[in-house]
């Protein structure tokens, strides 16, 4: 080839050069990138799915289970008689023993929102598929002429429901930072409170209806009085609140972290990794390191991340 | 006397790329006239990296948008394959090669390295029979190792350069055993290359621990499996530039 077809063709190399250095030059996202030795970038959009998608992990994986819990209720029953008035025939005791109540929470689609080095998350969790178990202790004291009305007794019945399902909003988020090499997304959220609720079943309903049907009619009109399945209602649907503690998220480290050391052919070399600052950009989160490749290290020692 | 051996066109462009930018080892070589031959298939090769980057540039697609970036500059990874160094290898059985110096650019898309050493027969002492050798790779793919998470750069040769050096390397002995290198064992010299890690570690799950005690809440402990590839490697500014594409997959409880 000519000298000048050869000076022709490095002028067009030399041009593009300077043309690809300008591209690059006006790049937001690769202007932005720190100058270290080794940068990793992490999209704003792959950091934000995966922070959901691990949020989603933590939530997930929450059973909630109350167990043998008894709440008590009593009070004295007032009846008016025409013969003699207003008559106590006897005091009631309701002990309600939740022996199981189950839950699990559902997360939805979280909404984030990217403030500095900050990933703002609102979740929306579903307490749902729940079930409880419960005994119904129910125990007639009768006082004087009480007992010709209706003498004590006692009716035990199971309770079996399903937890009323709600909805809850987790708002918290996580902090970017960089840790030993790698971005990590520590949590800040606060304690989520759930209240549980046990909603008896029909059949539930219709056993306590039919154990009160089989005391003698006397007997019912006592407990018309006490109105036993309002009370066990009131009982169930005061429900509990069960504290989810912030402590069920933890930091979560994305996927891409500098090396400390590396092995090559049976050795191992230390590397001097200087961390520097996470810069966060519209689009990409850069975190970069200055590198010093050092000696070999100790065969005893292993490679470290 | 010179034996040069490159492995296809791309070869030739490299090589002399390298030497045409100035790559050199510590040594001073003069360069053989001949390398100037390859002079158009090098701006060629240059020509059409740089358009591809350009047009990548322009749309926008040189960065991906939803892949994880590593940028690592020539210098480290220059510093990372002088760590090895010197090495020692025996090629063919015949041939003793030291490889003393290295040196890696990262433009015009390709990543190119070369590794500059010295060869000898084994049944010779060094000093005797040796010759200067030059041998030419391209750092155009990086793997990641499915099972520490590594990333490592793989070096493919694309070329060898043999110069005699010294007074005893011009003997007839020397010289048969040099052509016969060049002309018979050139790809026992593919060996010599070897693979640089690059120092970032990719994690292959994201483990989430359980959560158990006294208390009403238990939250069982999961991993989520992550699937890394390597999408894309480019060289450019200086710097290799790797795309990984990183997908989650199902959670698992354990």
């Amino acid at each position: 080839m000519k000298k000048a077809d050869l000076a022709s063709l490095e002028r067009t190399r030399d041009e593009l050069r300077a043309r690809l250095a300008q591209t690059l030059a006006a790049d937001p996202r690769i202007a932005s990138a720190p100058d270290a030795d080794v940068v990793i970038g992490v999209p704003v959009d792959f950091a934000s799915g995966l922070v959901k998608n691990v949020t989603a992990g933590f939530l997930n994986r929450v059973e909630i289970a109350l167990r043998d819990i008894t709440i008590h209720a009593a009070d004295e029953v007032e009846a008016k008689s025409r013969l003699f008035g207003t008559i106590k025939p006897g005091r009631f005791a309701l002990d309600m023993t939740l022996q199981e109540a189950r839950a699990v929470l559902v997360p939805g689609t979280p909404r984030v929102d990217f403030k500095g080095e900050r990933l703002k998350l609102d979740l929306p969790v579903t307490l749902t598929r729940g079930e409880g178990r419960a005994v119904i202790n129910f125990f007639w004291d009768s006082r004087g002429l009480g007992s010709v009305v209706c003498e004590d007794f006692t009716l035990l019945e199971p309770v079996a429901g399903r937890v009323r399902p709600a909805v809850y909003t987790v708002r918290g988020g996580f902090r970017l930072a960089v840790e030993e090499g790698a971005l990590v997304a520590s949590p800040e959220f606060p304690d989520l409170v759930v209240h549980l609720v046990v909603e008896p079943s029909e059949e539930t309903w219709q056993r306590v209806d039919k154990a009160i049907d089989a005391r003698r009619w006397t007997c019912e009109k006592v407990l018309e009085r006490v109105k036993v399945p309002k009370l066990l209602e009131a009982l169930l649907t005061k429900g509990f609140d069960v504290r989810v503690p912030r402590s069920i998220f933890k930091p979560v480290r994305l996927p891409a972290a500098f090396q400390e050391s590396v092995s090559f052919e049976g050795r191992t070399y230390r590397l001097g990794v200087r961390p520097l600052a996470l810069r966060v950009t519209p689009e990409i989160l850069w975190y970069g390191a200055d590198v010093q490749p050092g000696a070999v290290k100790p065969a005893s020692e292993p490679a470290q991340r | 006397m010179i034996e040069r051996r490159l492995f296809g066109s791309r070869g030739r462009a490299i090589v002399a790329v390298l030497l045409a930018t100035g790559i050199a080892c510590s040594r001073s070589h003069k360069a053989p006239q001949r390398v100037l031959l390859d002079e158009e298939a090098v701006l060629k090769g240059q020509i059409e990296g740089l358009r591809e980057l350009q047009d990548r540039a322009e749309k926008g697609t040189l960065l991906p948008r939803d892949q994880i970036i590593v940028s690592v500059s020539e210098q480290l990874v220059k510093e990372m394959a002088q760590l090895t160094l010197p090495r020692e290898q025996v090629v063919g059985d015949r041939y003793r090669v030291r490889i003393e110096a290295v040196d890696v650019r990262f433009q015009d898309k390709h990543g190119s390295v070369r590794l500059d050493g010295r060869v000898s027969p084994v049944d010779r002492a060094p000093e005797d029979v040796f010759a200067d050798v030059a041998v030419f790779g391209l750092m155009d793919s990086v793997e990641l190792d499915a099972a520490s998470g590594d990333l490592t750069a793989r070096v493919s040769m694309i070329g060898f350069e043999l110069k005699h050096v010294g007074v005893f390397g011009e003997t007839r002995l020397g010289r048969r055993l040099l052509q016969e290198l060049g002309e018979r064992h050139s790809d026992d010299l593919r060996a010599l290359v070897f693979p640089v890690t690059i120092p970032v570690h990719l994690e292959k799950e994201i483990a989430l621990p359980g959560l158990t005690g006294s208390g009403p809440v238990r939250v069982r402990a999961a991993t989520v499996p992550l699937s890394v590839r390597v999408a894309d490697v480019v060289a450019h500014g200086r710097r290799l530039w790797v795309a990984l594409e990183v997908s989650a997959g199902e959670w698992k409880v354990r």
